[in-house]
């Protein structure tokens, strides 16, 4: 009976199109059940594969519950309806899926239970003392060693950020890349329009160009001068995701969304059994894959070892 | 250099809103959103509406695939550009204005930003003699207009910046061979890459021989003379070689050429069709090392050094007498680049330059003795400065001026505006003026044969120009550009040979006036999904303001269509140019037909691996034409070549 009804709520999740609509839409919960609230910043593919794989997750574990959902429709004027639709106040746990549901739920000082946040980029990103979760960036670490494994002679790492969003980041960076052999080219960009100029002074420094979560950096506006600036210069570009591959970056990490649902699952069965979320440290994606873009490698006469294009989730030609 | 005028103004109008990316909106974003792809987007074509001038950037895969052998191959596709050639050189007309007899003096011919004209005659080289072979090539920047503002004497109706490759581009050997008509063999050897520890070298050397042609002129069809046949006289060959290496905050660059040509035209009253009038120019060679670096957070430093030779020599054949040129260059250079974003809204460069030219030698001799033995030493020096700044967030100003000043004719002061306006995110309407001058050279100011044919004149000034612009670019989607320019110039003082009537000998002067309209509209990038080229029309309409005539070769009409495509699975590419020039004026007025050249070009690549092949047929349809030429040449025009080919293979390692 659980099964199906969750099956059924995973649904209605997927669909999420009456998700943010009259409460009483959704089934009242049985007082057996444990009761979660999920809050999702907006509806597309991530969102939904990442609470189709939390619900599944939950299946996998026997818990009985009883999910309510509530979608932003990427509006944070639309916080109050969807939290509504979820009706957090009755839960027992609250997932928070991407960094505007976060956000409306670190709001509402008068919560109190839990929160598992998943699809937020950083740590400082989670919504506070009482909440835990999955992150989308990967440890500066992994994503340096991913870099060596793709370019075992390049040395010289360039890296454009904004200082108010990942200036740790960077900092943290140039630590990791000092042990691990490799130096960081980092250059501060405090407005879009000062990217070109600092990305030429990148032309003759860089031996591949890392590029790092940053709304002001990386952007579809942005994309296009550095890209270009990649390709007429052969310096490669790593990309954020692989949309980024697909538009000219010669590889990037990516994330099963699917599997960040499961593992946000993992936690949430954590706190459920007793464990506070502050017990629980926020994890990095445990699944990773990447996309390789061949064109790119070719058009700057990259070999690729056939390890890697094996193990690629897609190779872009 | 042109980095400077390119680069100072690279971001105005990139970002003319704020990028605010996933911010309010949730960060994560950034990783889901579709990113547009960029593999159909020129490379350049940011820089295109964010330079504050009219630019034309042609690239290396433009170059291979119209089967452009020369830069003057290259600047005849830019839209505004005409070539004529003597069979001694070939000489760039630009916007409505080719002197006839003038050494390309009036463009600037920049090398990865440093100055290759010459300093004896200001010479820009532009076809086989030219310094840098078109395969080592990354991209030609046309800048059109005025440039004295940044770039000093030369760059009167335009600068032209040729970027060379880098090692990262080659990453191992090249080797090319090639043959064509006129039994023209062309060989090059090239090795570049980029190491471990950031340094990255160039090299390349070439090497081209042609038996050239069997010409035929009438003025000289007599029995006495070949019956107007010129055969075997027609040969040239040449060898350069580049260089390039850069290490941390250092280049080094060096550029050798050396080109002998023989002369075909009985030029200068020699004798018709004798092997021994030729002419060995240039041998030119430069070596110079930059140093660049950040010097703080907004502020960029730019260091060269440079090393310059150059030698012409003639040998002409007279019934007589043989009279040999020999003229002799050695020029060193240093300049400084600040660049800096001092305030809120303002990008400044500031610069500074100067030039020791310590050899300037002019000697002609014959079996009579000495003609001329000119000896000279000179230096140029000047000041630069010119500020971006951003009035609204869509309008910015740009405001500069240069001062150069010279030992033979004291000081010139060249100013620059130019208002840049973002209409629409796809719309960029630039309002430009300008003033540039060209100085005296050395032999226009100094040569003297001994009360021969031609005396000096030290009183010689600079020639000006000032130049009006209002240029439209328009984004038309889907990887379509447009481009649309109307100007007007005036040229003042213009430095003009002419007889001396009271000894008969020839003497430049500041003498004439020019003015000059036209438009130029251009239509660049991806059509038809599969299609990629250029199009353009000019209308110029030059005349002399003292007589109201039209100037001697002067078209007043050009277009140009290059476009190419792929076949076979992009195996195979083919590219079509078509030029049309308008009819031209000689020197006694009369009037060459208008023609159209149209060239074929089918370039092969990814057949074997590292292997290229290209098939070239130029003037496909042997269309006869000529161009006009100097007194200097007892025939009005010279006939162009027809119908001919080139096969040309690459390999890679």
């Amino acid at each position: 009976m659980t099964i199906v009804r969750l099956r059924r709520l995973a649904l209605t999740a997927v669909a999420l199109a009456g998700a943010a609509g009259p409460a009483a839409a959704q089934p009242a919960p049985d007082s057996r059940e444990t009761r979660i609230a999920v809050l999702v910043s907006q509806e597309a593919p991530p969102y939904r594969q990442a609470l189709a794989g939390f619900t599944r997750a939950l299946e996998r574990r026997g818990l009985k519950v009883s999910v309510r959902v509530g979608s932003l429709e990427g509006d944070g004027a639309k916080a109050a309806q969807a939290l509504a639709a979820a009706r957090p106040e009755q839960a027992q746990l609250i997932l928070t899926l991407g960094t505007l549901a976060t956000q409306a739920v670190a709001a509402r000082k008068d919560l109190t239970a839990p929160v598992v946040t998943g699809l937020v980029l950083r740590v400082s990103d989670l919504g506070g003392a009482n909440a835990t979760g999955v992150v989308l960036e990967f440890p500066v670490e992994t994503e340096l060693r991913w870099l060596q494994r793709f370019f075992p002679g390049r040395r010289a790492v360039g890296v454009l950020y904004h200082p108010d969003e990942n200036r740790s980041r960077i900092e943290a960076a140039v630590r990791t890349a000092q042990a691990l052999g490799l130096t960081l080219v980092a250059r501060s960009v405090e407005r879009a329009r000062d990217l070109p100029d600092e990305l030429e002074s990148l032309a003759n420094r860089a031996d591949l160009l890392w590029g790092v979560a940053d709304s002001v950096v990386l952007t579809p506006q942005t994309a296009k001068p550095i890209l270009l600036f990649s390709y007429r210069n052969r310096i490669p570009f790593v990309g954020l995701s692989q949309s980024w591959v697909k538009a000219g970056a010669l590889y990037a990490l990516d994330r099963d969304y699917d599997d960040i649902g499961a593992q946000c699952a993992e936690l949430a069965f954590k706190v459920l059994r007793g464990t506070p979320p502050s017990a629980l440290p926020p994890e990095p994606p445990r699944k990773l894959v990447y996309s390789i873009n061949l064109r790119t490698a070719r058009h700057m006469k990259l070999e690729i070892p056939d390890a890697l294009l094996k193990g690629a989730q897609e190779v872009v030609d | 250099m042109p980095r400077k005028i390119m680069l100072a103004f690279a971001a105005a109008f990139a970002f003319p809103v704020e990028a605010v990316g996933g911010r309010g909106t949730g960060g994560e974003e950034i990783l889901f959103q579709d990113i547009p792809a960029v593999f159909g987007a020129s490379r350049y074509e940011q820089k295109l509406s964010e330079a504050p001038a009219a630019v034309t950037i042609v690239t290396a895969d433009e170059i291979k695939r119209y089967g452009h052998r020369t830069l003057a191959d290259i600047l005849r596709s830019v839209r505004g550009f005409y070539t004529a050639n003597d069979r001694a050189y070939t000489y760039a007309g630009v916007r409505g204005f080719g002197r006839l007899g003038d050494y390309n003096t009036r463009v600037l011919l920049l090398i990865d930003g440093y100055r290759t004209n010459d300093n004896i005659f200001d010479q820009a080289f532009i076809g086989t003699e030219s310094l840098v072979d078109v395969d080592t090539i990354d991209r030609v920047e046309v800048i059109h207009g005025p440039g004295s503002s940044l770039y000093g004497t030369n760059a009167f109706f335009a600068t032209i910046n040729v970027i060379t490759r880098r090692g990262r581009d080659l990453k191992g050997a090249e080797v090319s061979a090639e043959g064509g008509s006129f039994r023209s063999n062309r060989g090059r050897v090239s090795y570049g890459d980029k190491y471990e520890n950031g340094a990255e070298m160039l090299l390349a050397a070439s090497y081209y021989d042609s038996a050239g042609r069997s010409l035929y002129f009438a003025e000289f069809d007599d029995p006495a003379t070949n019956n107007g046949v010129a055969e075997n006289v027609d040969a040239e060959r040449y060898r350069n070689f580049f260089g390039k290496l850069s290490a941390g905050d250092y280049t080094l660059t060096a550029g050798y050429v050396e080109h002998n040509k023989a002369l075909p035209t009985g030029a200068f009253d020699t004798v018709f069709n004798d092997p021994g009038t030729r002419l060995r120019d240039p041998v030119l060679g430069f070596v110079n090392v930059k140093y660049e670096r950040a010097i703080a957070a907004d502020a960029q430093l730019m260091l060269r050094l440079g090393q310059n030779r150059y030698r012409y020599q003639g040998s002409y054949v007279y019934p007589t007498e043989t009279q040999r040129e020999d003229d002799y260059g050695a020029w060193w250079t240093a300049e400084a680049v600040y660049t800096a974003r001092p305030a809120r809204g303002h990008r400044l460069v500031a610069g500074a330059e100067y030039q020791g030219n310590t050899r300037q030698d002019q000697s002609t001799v014959n079996e009579a003795g000495v003609l001329l033995d000119d000896r000279r030493d000179s230096a140029r020096s000047a000041l630069y400065v010119q500020d971006e700044l951003r009035l609204r967030e869509d309008l910015l100003v740009n405001v500069g001026a240069r001062g150069d000043r010279y030992e033979s004719f004291g000081g010139t002061v060249n100013p620059r505006l130019g208002l840049l306006y973002a209409a629409s995110a796809q719309t960029t309407v630039k309002l430009l003026y300008g003033e540039a001058f060209r100085a005296p050279n050395v032999f226009e100011i100094y040569y003297s044969d001994g009360a021969v044919t031609q005396k000096g004149n030290p009183d010689l000034k600079p020639e000006t120009i000032a130049t009006s612009e209002l240029v439209v670019e328009q984004d038309l989607g889907g990887g379509l550009r447009g481009a649309a320019s109307l100007y007007r110039y005036t040229i003042r003082d213009l430095i003009t040979q002419q007889v001396d009537p009271n000894d008969g000998l020839l003497v430049f002067r500041n003498v004439e006036r020019v003015t000059a309209e036209g438009i130029e509209l251009e239509l660049g990038g991806w059509f038809a999904a599969r299609f990629e080229g250029r199009a353009s029309y000019a209308y110029q309409a030059s005349t002399d303001a003292g007589t109201g005539e039209r100037l001697v070769n002067s078209p007043r009409a050009l277009a140009k269509l290059n476009v190419s495509t792929p076949f076979i699975e992009r195996r195979l590419r083919g590219g079509v140019e078509l030029q049309y020039t308008g009819p031209r004026l000689t020197r006694t007025r009369a009037e060459t037909g208008g023609f159209t050249v149209v060239n074929l070009t089918l370039l092969a690549r990814n057949w074997v691996k590292g292997l290229e092949l290209s098939a070239s047929l130029y003037n496909v349809l042997d269309k006869a034409y000529a161009d006009p030429v100097s007194d200097s040449y007892a025939p009005e025009t010279i006939a162009q070549d027809g119908r001919r080919y080139r096969l040309k293979a690459a390999y890679e390692f």
